[in-house]
């Protein structure tokens, strides 16, 4: 988990082009300087590398990045058990 | 010497009932921050301008109100605003002035309303600044500012002689975007249209190595930009369009452009928009009746690409490119069956986002004009209602309140969250299948 976590880290911190040592993980999106549109990105990249789809309704939960950590893991812990 | 620079920032809506719903609808709040928190270009380029021996600051006044203690260690302030801002502006440049600080005003407003802004101001600036800064400061050294200064020939300042706007002015963490500047003018002419009047008609380019500088220069003190392209009409001349992104793509930058619906037509053009890092394209679509759009400018241009709209916003979202379609409702064609027309468009065209707004009369713009002579103006002034979500006009074909209620209605509808996020997983599902960017 601590390693799924820095992956998406890393992801979020390249996309967003946020220094990883200033991610606040329960800090609302938009405040770290990622706009909606930059949001949109970053959950297609970590579905692409994870080979996952986040539903609409998962989507909706997205404002911070402890949650796009939640999401992201819920979804590819399901698909190992697949 | 010392000058402050000015802008009235931030997005105003009068009308409380939308303003109560607006804080409640994600989409519509996500948009507002985002214009709220781009920088003011005009006062950056102006600080450009201003001599070296002059020191500038650059202030962003989001609310007079909270300006208790007033800032007086300039020897001149320079104040540019919107109409909605206008009164705002007014009370800051006559806070200034009573505390013994010389004023001067510019931006559309003024330029529309100089007699006006005088009774607030030392001096107006009636027309794009560039050509005039320099007076004013050189008169201003020499104890002698001029009551107006009025640009000679509006439309015909050459977008090459534009300095470098001052972007080390700003504080990096305070902006999400920054604002560049490749035109002005929009070859279309459309009615309710300020921007592209008042500083002149036509439409003007920066050369595109201009541009590509401006932007290697805001990297220096933003590695990866989301570049915001503050033009009226960005992709008007397709080949400067296709020479300018093949040299922004290697640039790794993302951005935002405003534009008209014809680059559809062109595969090449959005293949490079794409690459070149294009993360949405607002386009004026103004409206999906074709009573609507019949009139709203001279040559009918939008009328005759209505039929294409939804098949072009396709093509332009499969190419990775997110549209924010605009509309404006109390057009004179509207009926009351406008507003669930708008609703089911935006649902069959999944545009990713849209922006539905009221018609607005600027300050002598040909609508204004014509409104006025038809006796349909509600009041002849309503500057801080100019927010294109303020009613100020009765509609041809339905009341003030039917246009009220219509606009809350469609807002209700559109900018839900679960129809958004519709709109958004269909969007993401089409930039999965896409090669990363960058890499034609």
């Amino acid at each position: 988990m601590k390693q799924l976590e820095q992956e998406i880290i890393n992801t979020i911190s390249e996309e967003a082009a946020v220094d990883k040592g200033e991610i606040n993980l329960d800090a609302n999106l938009y405040d770290l300087g990622i706009d909606s549109l930059s949001s949109l990105e970053i959950v297609v990249a970590l579905e692409k590398k994870y080979d996952i789809r986040i539903s609409e309704n998962s989507l909706k939960k997205i404002n911070t990045i402890r949650e796009i950590i939640r999401v992201v893991a819920g979804e590819v812990e399901k698909k190992k058990k697949e | 010497m010392k000058v402050g620079l000015m802008a009235l920032s931030g997005v105003r809506v009068r009308n409380e009932k939308l303003a109560k719903l607006g804080v409640t609808l994600p989409q519509f709040v996500s948009r507002g921050k985002v214009i709220a928190q781009l920088p003011s270009l005009s006062l950056l380029i102006i600080a450009a301008m201003t001599p070296e021996d002059v020191e500038v600051d650059y202030v962003e006044v989001p609310d007079v109100r909270q300006v208790k203690e007033l800032n007086t260690g300039y020897d001149l302030v320079a104040i540019t605003s919107y109409s909605a801002q206008i009164y705002e502006a007014y009370e800051l440049a006559s806070r200034y002035k009573e505390a013994g600080v010389p004023v001067v005003i510019g931006g559309l407003h003024v330029t529309a309303e100089p007699e006006e802004a005088k009774r607030y101001a030392d001096s107006v600036v009636i027309g794009e600044a560039e050509p005039l800064w320099p007076r004013i400061m050189a008169d201003f050294k020499n104890k002698r500012l001029q009551p107006f200064y009025r640009e000679e020939r509006p439309g015909t300042y050459a977008l090459s002689d534009s300095p470098m706007p001052r972007y080390d002015l700003l504080a990096p963490k305070q902006y999400n975007r920054i604002t560049v500047q490749t035109s002005r003018g929009c070859p279309h002419d459309c009615e309710f249209c300020a921007g592209s009047k008042l500083f002149g008609k036509g439409f003007r380019q920066k050369p595109v190595d201009s541009v590509i500088k401006e932007i290697k220069k805001i990297k220096e003190k933003w590695p990866k930009p989301f570049i915001e392209f503050a033009d009226d009409n960005t992709f008007v001349d397709k080949k400067w369009s296709k020479d300018f992104l093949k040299k922004l793509m290697p640039l790794e930058i993302k951005w935002f452009a405003e534009t008209d619906i014809s680059v559809a037509d062109d595969e090449e053009l959005l293949k490079l928009m794409y690459h070149s890092g294009c993360y949405q394209l607002l386009i004026g679509l103004e409206s999906t009746s074709e009573d609507s759009l019949n009139g709203i400018e001279a040559h009918n241009w939008k009328l005759k690409q209505r039929h294409g709209y939804l098949e072009a916003i396709d093509r332009i979202q499969s190419n990775g490119i997110t549209v924010n379609g605009c509309f404006i409702v109390g057009l004179d064609g509207d009926t009351t069956g406008i507003f669930r027309d708008i609703r089911d468009f935006i649902e069959k065209s999944r545009l990713l986002e849209a922006q539905v707004t009221v018609l607005t009369p600027y300050p002598r713009t040909p609508l204004y004009q014509r409104l006025r002579a038809e006796g349909r103006l509600l009041k002849d002034e309503f500057w801080d209602r100019c927010t294109m979500f303020d009613i100020n006009f009765r509609p041809r074909n339905m009341s003030v309140e039917e246009l009220e209620q219509g606009l809350l209605w469609v807002f209700k509808e559109i900018y839900t969250e679960k129809e958004y996020l519709k709109r958004k997983r269909h969007y993401m599902d089409i930039i999965k299948k896409l090669p990363e960017r960058g890499q034609p």
